[in-house]
C-alpha cells in the first residue's frame, strides 16, 4: 500500500498513489480488497468498481479552521455527504483548538442583503437557534438565528450595512 | 420563419420568457425579448427572435418599468404583450398602457384585475356571488390595535396578510394578542418594501390547512371553464415547492371537488373574466373550502395542469388574444402530474444562496419536462427570484408519478464551480437534496400533506449525512489526493504534482467544455 488513510473513521488504503487524470489501481476498503479504475474531471471523479460505474460531483470548503473538507453528491443518485476529509496515516492532526477549550462560533451571512435591526449587544448570552439581527434581502425581512449558544463576542456588522454572502456578522463562544 | 401572425412582446424574464416563447414561435408568432444588465447574455435573450436591452438590473429600472417596455414595443413592432407572471402581470396601469399604444395585453383586462387583484375587493366580489371564504377583516387594517380587535372576533390563531401582493411577503401568523404589534410592523414594513403598498389584513388561520387552487379560463364575455384542480400544501417560508393534480386532500372528498369547480367556474363567468387564472382556496382537514384569492395570471405551476389535461394554456392565452377562441367543452383530466421548484437557496435554511452555475445537467425521460432559463453554465442573479427551473412529471397514477420524479430529481446535476484544488467558487447552493427528500418522505407519498409539513418534520431539513458510504470514502480519498496533489505531504513524484499542470488540465478540460 502506497497510500493509506481514513475518511470518516473508515480506513482505505491505496496500492499505488492516484496522480493521472485516469487510472487503475487496487483499494482495500471495508477489508475488501477491490480493482478500480477512476477518471477525473472538472467537477468531480467517476470510479469504475467490478460491477458499476458510481460518479460523484465535489465542493471543496474551508472549514472554520482552515481545513479542506468535501460534499460529496453522488451522480444519478440521492447520496450526498459533508465536511469530509481523507486523513492520511502519520499526518499532524489538523484542528487548531485545545481538546476541551470552547470553540468561536462565527455566523456568516448565507446571502447578500443589508442590515436593518440588531438585535443583540456584545457581551450577551444567547441559546442556539435566538435572533441575532434581521436583514433584508429580495425584499424580505430575514431573521438570522445564532448557529450555537454562548455569549456574543464581537458584532462585525453595522445597522444599515450592505454586505456580502459569506460576511461574518457575529462571533460567539 | 414564418412570422405571418404578429409579434409578441414577452416583458418579463427567465424560464417563463422561454416557456411563453416556445408556444408563441410553434404558432408562428413572432418573439421579442427584453433584458436587463443581469440577464445580458440570459438563455430568454437569445432564444426570441428579437431581444432589447432595457436598463439596470433592478426590476424598477427594468422590468417594472412600462416606458421602457412601451418603448420596446414600439420599435420592435410587436402587437401583442404577454406580461408572464410576477413584474407586471397583475398591473392594471400596465393593461391600460399596452392598449392605449393600440396592442394587445395576453391576460385579463385591467378590470378584471382591479376587481380580483386587490385581496380586499375579491373578499367582497366572491360575497356577492356567495363564495365561502376564510372569517377575516372586511378590509385592510391600518393598526395593530385594529387588527387586535379584529382577531379576537376571529379567534386566534390568525395571519396578517400584505393586501397588494403575496408570495409570502408581507405575512405573519401570530399566536396571541401579546404578538400582534410586533408582527404588524414587521409584515406592514416588508409589504411597503415588496409591493409599495403596506396595508395588511387580518384572517383567520386554518387548522391542517391544505392549498388547493382551480384552474379557470374565460372568453371574456362571461363564458367560462375550469381544467381541474391543483394541491400545493407543500411550502417553505409561504413559497410553493411541491405542486401536484389531482389533489390528494379532494380525492378524499369529492363532493368538495365538485363544489370547489362550481364556485370558480361562477366567479370567473360572473366577473366576465378573459383569459388564464388561479381560484386559490384553502381546504380543512374535514373537506370545508374557503376562497383565499384569485390569481389574474398566469401562474408558476401551469405545467401540472397542462400534463393532465393535455392543453397548452399559453397557446390559448396567445389566441384568445388574436380573437381566435372558442370556449371548449370542460376538458378531460387523465394521471396524475407533479412538479417541483429547484431553487437558488439553502437547503436547510431556505434562505436564497444565488451564485454560479458550473455544470448543468437536465432530467429526461417519458413524461418528464424541464421548464429552466439555464441550459448551460451560468449566474443566478441576486437580482430576481432565485428559482433554477421547475421538474415536472405526468404518469398514470400518483405513486408512478413520485418514483418518475424521483428518478428525474437523480438525474440533476446543478453545480458550482472550482478551481483546480477542487474548492468551490461562489456561494450558489440548491434545494436539490431538499426535493429528493421530500420525494421519498413517507407523509408526502401518503398525500396528506398540510402547509406544516416542513416545520412538522424536521428530518427534511437535517444537514447532509458525515458519514460516508464505502463508495464515498474511495470517492473522497481520490478526490483530495488528484484535486491536491500540489498540496499533499510526501506526493512520490513532486513534478506530476505541480499545482500549475492541474490548472493546466483544468484549462484544457474547460476548452473542451
Amino acid at each position: 500500500m502506497q497510500l493509506k488513510g481514513s475518511v470518516g473513521g473508515k480506513e482505505i488504503g491505496f496500492e499505488m498513489v492516484p496522480k493521472q487524470r485516469e487510472g487503475e489501481t487496487s483499494v482495500v476498503v471495508d477489508g475488501k480488497n477491490t480493482l478500480i479504475r477512476w477518471k477525473r474531471d472538472t467537477q468531480g471523479v467517476w470510479i469504475e468498481f467490478p460491477n458499476r460505474v458510481v460518479g460523484f460531483d465535489v465542493r471543496g470548503t474551508l472549514n472554520d479552521d482552515g481545513v479542506q473538507v468535501w460534499t460529496l453528491v453522488e451522480r444519478g443518485g440521492a447520496g450526498e455527504w459533508k465536511d469530509l476529509r481523507f486523513s492520511r496515516a502519520g499526518e499532524r492532526a489538523v484542528t487548531a483548538s485545545v481538546a476541551g477549550a470552547k470553540k468561536r462560533i462565527k455566523v456568516k451571512s448565507q446571502m447578500p442583503g443589508k442590515i436593518i435591526r440588531i438585535l443583540v449587544q456584545e457581551g450577551d448570552s444567547v441559546q442556539k437557534g435566538a435572533p441575532l439581527l434581521v436583514m433584508e434581502a429580495m425584499k424580505m425581512e430575514n431573521e438570522i438565528r445564532a448557529t450555537g449558544s454562548g455569549e456574543i463576542k464581537k458584532i462585525a456588522v453595522q445597522l444599515g450595512q450592505a454586505i456580502e454572502t459569506g460576511a461574518l456578522l457575529m462571533e460567539l463562544e | 420563419m414564418q412570422q405571418n401572425r404578429g409579434k409578441v412582446l414577452i416583458a418579463n424574464r427567465g424560464e417563463i420568457a422561454i416557456r411563453i416563447a416556445r408556444s408563441a414561435k410553434a404558432l408562428g408568432f413572432g418573439t421579442v425579448a427584453v433584458y436587463s444588465d443581469a440577464d445580458r447574455w440570459s438563455e430568454h435573450a437569445k432564444y426570441c427572435d428579437e431581444a432589447y436591452w432595457i436598463g439596470p438590473s433592478e426590476p424598477q429600472a427594468s422590468y417594472l418599468n412600462v416606458e421602457k417596455l412601451m418603448e420596446v414595443a414600439k420599435q420592435s413592432g410587436a402587437r401583442y404583450v404577454h406580461p408572464g407572471y410576477g413584474f407586471l402581470s397583475e398591473r392594471p396601469h400596465f393593461v391600460e398602457a399596452v392598449q392605449k399604444a393600440g396592442l394587445v395585453f395576453v391576460g385579463p383586462s385591467a378590470d378584471n384585475m382591479r376587481v380580483m387583484g386587490d385581496k380586499i375587493e375579491a373578499r367582497k366580489t366572491v360575497d356577492q356571488l356567495k363564495v365561502p371564504r376564510v372569517p377575516g377583516s372586511p378590509g385592510a387594517v391600518k393598526t395593530a390595535v385594529e387588527a387586535q380587535k379584529i382577531a379576537e372576533g376571529i379567534e386566534y390563531p390568525i395571519l396578517l396578510k400584505a393586501a397588494a401582493g403575496g408570495g409570502g411577503k408581507g405575512m405573519r401568523k401570530v399566536e396571541s394578542s401579546a404578538e400582534v404589534a410586533a408582527a404588524f410592523e414587521s409584515a406592514s414594513r416588508e409589504a411597503l418594501s415588496a409591493f409599495g403598498d403596506g396595508a395588511l389584513y387580518v384572517e383567520k388561520y386554518i387548522v391542517e390547512p391544505h392549498h388547493v387552487e382551480i384552474q379557470v379560463f374565460g372568453d371574456g364575455k362571461g363564458g367560462a371553464i375550469h381544467l381541474g384542480e391543483r394541491e400545493c400544501s407543500i411550502q417553505r417560508r409561504h413559497q410553493k415547492v411541491w405542486e401536484e393534480s389531482p389533489a390528494p386532500i379532494l380525492d378524499r372528498h369529492p363532493e368538495t371537488r365538485a363544489q370547489m369547480f362550481e364556485a370558480a367556474l361562477r366567479v370567473t363567468a360572473g366577473i366576465r373574466y378573459a383569459g388564464a387564472g388561479t381560484l386559490e382556496f384553502i381546504v380543512d382537514g374535514k373537506g370545508r373550502f374557503y376562497f383565499l384569492e384569485m390569481n389574474t395570471r398566469l401562474q408558476v405551476e401551469h405545467p401540472v395542469t397542462e400534463w393532465v389535461t393535455g392543453v397548452d394554456l399559453v397557446a390559448w392565452q396567445l389566441l384568445l388574444a388574436e380573437g381566435k377562441w372558442e370556449l371548449p367543452a370542460i376538458p378531460e383530466r387523465r394521471g396524475s402530474a407533479v412538479e417541483v421548484r429547484i431553487y437558488a437557496e439553502d437547503p436547510q435554511s431556505f434562505l436564497p444562496a444565488p451564485g454560479t452555475i458550473g455544470d448543468v445537467r437536465t432530467p429526461s425521460g417519458p413524461f418528464v419536462r424541464w421548464d429552466s432559463s439555464f441550459v448551460v453554465a451560468g449566474d443566478v442573479s441576486r437580482f430576481y427570484d432565485p428559482m433554477i427551473s421547475k421538474l415536472s412529471v405526468w404518469a398514470a397514477s400518483r405513486p408512478e408519478a413520485i418514483g418518475r420524479l424521483r428518478v428525474a430529481l437523480e438525474e440533476v446535476r446543478l453545480e458550482p464551480p472550482l478551481n483546480s484544488e477542487g474548492v468551490q467558487q461562489g456561494s450558489l447552493k440548491t434545494n436539490l437534496s431538499f426535493l429528493k427528500r421530500l420525494a421519498v418522505h413517507p407523509t408526502v407519498l401518503g398525500g396528506d400533506t398540510t402547509t406544516h409539513l416542513i416545520a412538522d418534520h424536521g428530518e427534511l431539513t437535517e444537514g447532509a449525512a458525515v458519514v460516508p458510504s464505502a463508495d464515498a470514502v474511495v470517492g473522497v480519498a481520490l478526490v483530495q489526493t488528484l484535486f491536491q496533489m500540489g498540496q499533499s505531504e510526501g506526493a512520490a513524484n513532486p513534478s506530476a504534482g505541480n499545482p500549475s499542470h492541474w490548472s493546466r488540465l483544468a484549462r484544457e478540460e474547460g476548452l473542451r467544455g
